[in-house]
């Protein structure tokens, strides 16, 4: 069996690879850029007016900046990542004097982050009336957990300590880490794409005698495929890592509650409730604990593509196969 | 022969890699089995200085109940007195004392479960909440002493980690068990008198 150990090297080595896949992706939108101009400016057009003299010359103006530039707004963001989720989601923080709900959350979270022997996350609660849990968090000590006032309203105590435990249990194998980064990033490469896409770039080469300039037009092609193609391909690398994490957040929980039946109602009620979670944005959406687009309890397909969970009706039937197996034969 | 001193080399690099790995495991899981094992002297601490207060807030409606709630703070002060003496040797008093504290409040608060208009109190209702998180967080602090204890003991005996144990100082550690037949049994309250 994989221990946390193990699952926290191995969520520390994804977010390495993530990020030295993003890192590699912004160095080619500036060097295909620059590519591309060294190829076209020999000829007597080119593709930006810039160029004072049309000579052979590699200036990797655009690989620096773009380069520069994309690695610098990642780092700012996936470092303050959870306070930008939280404040999208219009959170603010749980306190125990405003009410007994309110007092039993906090209650919950500290008794899970004793079980699960993490630093206490800070507390937050959304305004929203469809249940729904997520957890953001970089590092220990700046750990987060939100749920929805919609959930603290259709829970017992026992179910809300699954739900809890679940999110702990993200923190402790540091899937939010790499969850929170690739949320991030996906954010990122969709503003490139569109900020590329509604630009006028000019496009002029030679007749198509001139060798270079058509290689320099065949990698100005590839440039604008990647750029269009890029939140395509994050969007599916989140939501391929997120869903797996699933499962396994759901059997921790219930080692931490020792009571899977406490999530797997949670589940339930969580499914039952068929309205979306309107303040959680779709960029965020594999953060949640539910899906939060509108759900249906009688859904067991296999996920598609686009699904950020599995489907919840075999989330339930796990997490009741762990129950049966641990209670004595009655 | 210069292949074969790579090879070698090679072959003692990822040896001594995968003893640096599990010598570093053993001290890893050692380090969290003592501070699990603190966290529950931190969570019986914490009862035992909030059960003064929770009585207190709760005495004037409890007046009935009076004989339980002075069982709950006698039962509390022997575990304080208890704790405050403790040494190795008393390990299993303090473990009886913190055991007849839990009897008594699970009983007071099924009690309290039995008066559904004194719920309706509100400090009586945050009373009956702070004291359930109390007993939960101990039992917690205890079952992950016991998960981190068992992963360590476990790693104790595996291959590698096992050729290593000696030298990292690892012996096996303790589970917290219940150590009386009569903890095992589920304490009746009977509310029929009552009244």
């Amino acid at each position: 069996m994989a221990t946390f150990f193990d699952l926290q090297a191995q969520n520390r080595r994804k977010t390495r690879i993530v990020v030295v896949c993003f890192v590699l992706f912004f160095i080619w939108l500036g060097m295909g850029l620059d590519l591309a101009i060294y190829y076209l400016s020999g000829s007597s057009h080119s593709v930006y007016a810039l160029s004072p003299k049309p000579r052979k010359h590699f200036y990797p103006v655009f690989t620096v900046i773009i380069g520069l530039a994309g690695i610098g707004i990642a780092w700012w963001n996936v470092s303050n990542a959870p306070n930008t989720v939280l404040k999208a989601m219009m959170a603010r923080p749980a306190d125990k004097r405003r009410s007994a709900q309110e007092m039993a959350f906090l209650n919950v979270v500290e008794e899970m982050s004793i079980a699960s022997s993490i630093a206490p996350p800070q507390v937050w609660l959304i305004p929203d009336p469809d249940p729904n849990a997520l957890a953001v968090g970089m590092r220990e000590g700046d750990y987060h957990i939100a749920v929805t006032t919609g959930l603290l309203n259709v829970l017992t105590r026992d179910e809300l300590q699954g739900v809890v435990a679940h999110e702990i249990a993200h923190l402790k194998n540091q899937d939010t880490r790499l969850m929170t980064t690739l949320t991030v990033l996906v954010g990122l490469a969709a503003l490139i794409s569109e900020f590329v896409a509604r630009t006028r770039l000019r496009l002029d080469w030679d007749d198509g005698d001139n060798r270079d300039s058509r290689i320099g037009v065949v990698i100005l092609i590839l440039w604008f495929l990647s750029v269009l193609l890029a939140p395509i391909a994050t969007n599916l690398m989140a939501l391929m890592v997120s869903r797996e994490r699933e499962y396994l957040a759901d059997a921790s929980s219930a080692q931490f509650t020792r009571n899977p039946e406490g999530l797997a109602h949670a589940l339930e009620k969580i499914a039952r409730a068929t309205g979306p979670t309107a303040s959680v944005k779709p960029a965020s959406a594999h953060l949640c604990i539910a899906s939060p687009e509108a759900t249906d309890l009688s859904d067991d397909s296999e996920p598609g593509w686009f699904a950020t969970h599995p489907p919840i009706k075999q989330r339930i039937q796990r997490l009741m196969s762990i129950g049966r197996a641990a209670a004595p034969a009655a | 022969m210069a292949i074969t001193l790579i090879v070698l080399l090679v072959l003692i690099g990822i040896v001594v890699g995968v003893g640096i790995m599990a010598y570093n495991r053993l001290v890893a899981l050692k380090g969290q089995t003592e501070n699990a094992w603190k966290q529950i002297d931190v969570q019986l601490k914490r009862r035992h200085d909030l059960i003064p207060n929770l009585v207190n807030a709760v005495k004037g409606a409890l007046q009935f109940e009076r004989e339980t709630l002075e069982a709950v703070i006698a039962a509390r002060n022997t575990a304080v007195a208890t704790a405050a003496s403790a040494t190795p040797a008393t390990a299993g008093q303090v473990a009886a004392a913190e055991s007849a504290l839990t009897a008594t409040l699970t009983k007071f608060m099924a009690i309290v479960e039995a008066y559904p208009e004194l719920k309706a109190t509100s400090n009586v209702g945050q009373f009956q909440e702070e004291l359930a998180s109390t007993e939960n967080r101990v039992s917690f602090a205890r079952q992950s002493y016991n998960d981190t204890a068992t992963e360590y003991n476990v790693a104790q005996k595996q291959f590698p980690t096992v050729l290593l144990a000696g030298m990292a100082g690892a012996a096996p550690a303790q589970l917290w068990e219940i150590a009386e037949e009569s903890d095992r049994a589920v304490p009746t309250v009977d509310l029929s008198l009552k009244k």
